[in-house]
């Protein structure tokens, strides 16, 4: 894993540079260029199919990409010591796996220590907090299949949240939440960037609600078409790229200062 | 009962037994939560090669089925990987392959008076002392693991992805795991032969988890009744004069088919 030499002023906690990703000659991904720093929230959105998990998937190191580099701060030392709280998007675990929700959080807790270690009251308190974060304390001894689609979300965001990372990535964490859900959540996100100063990737598909609290949201569609301040300021043809002609999500306006000063952060497709 | 277990094979058979229940008790868990039993079948399976091998060469089976069934497990998954084909094909298409080799082989060496079905279908006669204490070692080295491993294991069988993001070495726990898979199939062939120990892999926690929803209830109740049909079965097996192995698996299938439909008839 190749790390960064940060200056103090600004600790970027992951760069992606030209990467390529292919599966079976089928480009899925091409001239990613991405980064992320502490105490931010990065949004990546765009259609269903346009690499969101691709792109996550390779940060993770869980696919190999065909070309491209990516360099992660110092503090990040996965597989090591988990500094990433990940947050999957397919449920490709089961559903009914018999243990309860104490129990999901707490494996993050022995995942990180050594193998001969026992939780101690330290972890325990990691553990509780993660749950109280998620508002989820008062069901810590029910069944984990009993939860339902959004509670099920939570614990396993808590999951991620008991690594004790120093950098989140969700993919598409709002699946199963409702409207008031979503909006919770959404502060949650807030408040970890603001008190702990969490560093966090979240995938979307859905770019009006979210652009309210993040600071950048790139829009990907095999190549990422806009990077930049969300503030109603995507240009409409970058819109039109990823998500095609139908789709008016954003109020925009050609004339957006902040628009013009982000232009640098935008790749001409 | 007291003449019986004076009997000196026969207290070995219910040494193993102990020592069987045990390792499939907790062991069932994982193969099953992880979705491995046909996994277990193949190699089980493929056991009667390496038996064959051991015959061919004059060499212990007990050695040669052990490395021949940990060999098949890798060549599984190789053949899955490349040929692009699911794990289950590859399963299926190397567990036939490994038993085919053994029948050639052993027909290769001729006028050994081999005791095939005593492989097959297990035979109680033929355990050693060597059995007992290959089991026994078994069961130490299976303990310490579990006891130190088994909540890495349990994240991994829950969510290979996030574990392995979370610091889990998954490849060197999967290794340990087929490992104890293809010694375990070993250690308990001589009790219920290739053919049946695969019901064994899978009945304890089917078993156990129609009694409980949490992994460590599930556990107990498969050692319970592990307890129950191993030890058990031998018994029986003794006062019925069928062949132990059989006895097992049928008595453990049957009561799990009951203990299934009594709960469905209750949910209702
Ligand atoms: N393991 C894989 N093998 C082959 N193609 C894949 C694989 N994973 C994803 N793809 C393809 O890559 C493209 C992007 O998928 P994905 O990253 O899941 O999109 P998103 O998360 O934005 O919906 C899709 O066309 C999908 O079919
Ligand atoms: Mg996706």
């Amino acid at each position: 894993m190749k790390h960064l030499n940060n200056t103090d002023s600004e600790k970027i906690l992951v760069r992606v540079e030209d990467l390529w990703v292919k599966f079976n000659d089928h480009v899925v991904l091409k001239e990613i260029n991405l980064k992320l720093k502490s105490k931010e929230i990065l949004s990546i959105v765009g259609p269903n199919g346009g690499g969101k998990t691709t792109l996550i998937r390779a940060i993770l190191g869980l696919i190999k990409p065909y070309r491209g580099k990516i360099e992660f701060d110092q503090c990040i030392n996965y597989r090591k010591k988990g500094c990433i709280g990940y947050l999957p998007q397919r449920t490709q675990y089961d559903q009914n796996f018999p243990v309860n929700v104490e129990d999901v959080v707490s494996m993050s807790r022995y995942a990180q220590k050594g193998w001969w270690e026992k939780l101690n009251s330290e972890d325990k308190n990691i553990i509780f907090q993660a749950l109280e974060v998620v508002d989820m304390i008062d069901y810590r001894s029910e069944h984990f299949s009993n939860l339902s689609g959004g509670q099920k979300q939570r614990v396993l965001i808590a999951r991620a949240l008991a690594v004790k990372p120093e950098m989140l990535i969700l993919d598409e964490p709002s699946t199963g939440l409702d409207m008031v859900a979503q909006d919770n959540f959404y502060h949650l996100l807030v408040k970890l960037r603001d008190q702990i100063g969490l560093g966090i990737i979240m995938v979307s598909h859905d770019i009006g609600s979210v652009s309210l609290f993040i600071d950048r949201i790139a829009c990907l569609k095999v190549k990422i078409h806009y990077h930049g301040k969300p503030e109603n300021c995507i240009p409409s043809h970058a819109l039109e790229e990823v998500f095609g002609k139908n789709v008016n999500f954003l109020y925009h306006d050609k004339e957006c200062e902040t628009c013009k000063k982000n232009h640098d952060h935008f790749i001409k497709s | 009962m007291i003449t019986l277990l004076n009997l000196n094979f026969f207290r070995n058979a219910v040494l193993i037994s102990f020592i069987l229940s045990i390792l499939f008790g907790i062991f069932s868990f994982f193969i099953v939560s992880r979705k491995m039993a046909f996994l277990g079948v193949g190699i089980s399976h493929t056991a009667f090669g390496g038996v064959a091998l051991g015959i061919l060469f004059n060499l212990n089976p007990f050695f040669t089925a052990l490395v021949f069934c940990l060999f098949s497990a890798i060549i599984i998954g190789k053949v899955s990987k490349y040929g692009k084909i699911s794990l289950n094909t590859s399963i299926g298409i190397y567990f036939s392959f490994a038993m085919a080799l053994g029948a050639v082989l052993i027909k290769l060496k001729q006028n050994y008076n081999f005791d095939l079905t005593g492989y097959l279908f297990g035979n109680i006669l033929g355990i050693r002392s060597f059995d007992i204490w290959t089991a026994l070692g078994l069961l130490m080295i299976f303990l310490f693991l579990i006891l130190f491993f088994f909540n890495r294991i349990l994240f991994l069988t829950f969510d290979e992805e996030v574990a392995t993001i979370s610091g889990v070495s998954v490849g060197l726990l999967d290794t340990i795991m087929l490992f104890l898979l293809a010694a375990i199939i070993v250690v308990s062939m001589k009790m219920v032969g290739i053919i049946l120990v695969s019901a064994l892999v899978v009945l304890p926690a089917s078993f156990g988890s129609l009694l409980s929803s949490n992994y460590r209830g599930i556990i107990w109740w498969g050692i319970v009744f592990n307890l129950f049909i191993i030890v058990g079965g031998l018994f029986l097996s003794y006062f019925l004069k069928t062949p132990p192995g059989a006895t097992m698996v049928t008595s453990g299938t049957l009561i799990y088919f009951i203990s299934m439909t009594v709960k469905s008839v209750m949910r209702r």
